[in-house]
């Protein structure tokens, strides 16, 4: 590259720092500050002068292209996305790779949607549930109407209700209860347990 | 193309916003461009509220790592800088948290102290320098005033009137009396005659490379 060459390009380099390029040739300033070596040291160097002259202090003057560096091996180590805007997604202007990227990663705006929409799902099957169970009774105990204790008497083996249900009772345990019926007279706090027993075998016309 | 003469003044701010474009179409170096620009005014501020030479750089690498990532939410209707600068903000904040630590500065002390960016805040050592490069910052900051103290009249104010002053080359052109051309050529005559006395110093800078 010639000596005019490299100037015209570091001029390129200055007029884009003050924003004076538009279309192609901001394009083309754009390439030679972030390839090449030449622009890049050129923008580099006209941004370290301008700090300095701003702020007056040597911090402006600190200078560490390895900053860059490091950025730039960040976002290749944590393969960050590729930002696009939705203009250009909808107008297929990008490359299939770049979209593939896209679409593939972890987009924050649609991963949160799918979220949303399947927790919107879930409330809705959980509210439709719980709805069909209040109407139809078939619910747990919280949700099924209150049924009369069925009393049994000590002794019975079993006493079914007028309806299908049934109270499995083991001889043998009963008998054994009965048995040892004296013992459970009191507690070990010496309090009368026998309201309790009676509370379970008492008639209704307590 | 070059703006021509008559048309409408464009800012540098607006020349953040179309390397964002640029950025968002899918050229991560236009990003680049953007942290060479502002990676020495982030690390001041962060160094302003961390103090702790451990932590400054990382911080900034993380504010600018955030920013790229919540690009495509940048509207435009603040300036890049400002933007940016709430996410430095932000990130110092939870990396103090994180290490249950308060921040040094007051946030109202840094918004009022970064509104005039033209004062000078003396001669803070950034927190993440060694001597060594302290040195060498103070060199390079030196040798850039005298060259400018050196550039010719013409070109000295032109320069100071748009890094200084932050004047558009429309406004310097009616300041200097002088067609924009004209002053579009001084601002770079001004810069290359600075840059040609500190480029040699940053390159022998160990480690250095464009």
């Amino acid at each position: 590259m010639t000596n005019v060459e490299e100037l015209k390009n570091r001029a390129l380099v200055s007029d884009l720092m003050d924003g004076r390029l538009l279309g192609s040739a901001f394009s083309q300033a754009v390439d030679l500050a972030s390839s090449s070596d030449a622009g890049r040291a050129s923008w580099h160097i006209n941004h370290i002068i301008g700090d300095i002259l701003r702020f007056g202090d040597s911090a402006a003057a600190a200078t560490d292209t390895r900053f860059v560096d490091r950025f730039r091996s960040r976002c290749e180590q944590t393969q960050l996305p590729t930002v696009l805007s939705p203009d250009l997604m909808e107008h297929g202007e990008l490359a299939v790779g770049t979209l593939k990227a896209r679409l593939g990663s972890s987009s924050s705006n649609s991963s949160s949607f799918r979220w949303k929409l399947a927790a919107g799902v879930a409330s809705l099957a959980a509210v439709v549930a719980i709805g069909w169970n209040t109407l139809t009774g078939a619910g747990g105990p919280d949700f099924a109407p209150a049924r009369v204790p069925q009393l049994v008497k000590a002794g019975e083996v079993a006493a079914p209700n007028q309806e299908s249900q049934i109270m499995i009772r083991d001889p043998h345990l009963d008998a054994l209860v009965a048995a040892h019926k004296q013992f459970g007279g009191t507690s070990a706090l010496q309090m009368p347990a026998g309201f309790l027993r009676n509370a379970t075998f008492e008639s209704p016309a307590r | 193309m070059t703006l021509p003469e008559a048309s409408a003044p464009i800012s540098p701010n607006d020349s953040d916003l179309m390397l964002v474009e640029r950025t968002v179409a899918g050229d991560q170096k236009a990003f680049e461009l953007l942290v060479i620009k502002y990676q020495r005014r982030i690390q001041r501020l962060i160094g302003r509220m961390v103090r702790d030479v451990d932590l400054v750089e990382d911080i900034a690498q993380e504010t600018f790592i955030r920013a790229y990532r919540a690009l495509h939410q940048f509207r435009g209707d603040a300036q890049f800088y400002t933007w940016l600068y709430r996410i430095a903000v932000n990130t110092a904040k939870k990396a103090l948290m994180e290490l249950k630590r308060d921040p040094t500065v007051s946030e109202s002390y840094l918004q009022k102290d970064d509104d005039d960016e033209t004062k000078s805040h003396g001669n803070e050592p950034s927190t993440d320098d060694t001597p060594e490069s302290v040195y060498a910052a103070n060199e390079i900051a030196a040798v850039v005033n005298a060259a400018m103290l050196a550039l010719p009249e013409d070109l000295r104010q032109a320069l100071t009137l748009r890094e200084i002053e932050g004047l558009s080359y429309e406004e310097i052109s009616a300041a200097m009396n002088c067609p924009i051309g004209t002053v579009r050529s001084r601002i770079f005559r001004a810069r290359e005659a600075i840059s040609a006395r500190i480029k040699p110093m940053l390159e022998n800078q160990a480690g250095k490379r464009w």
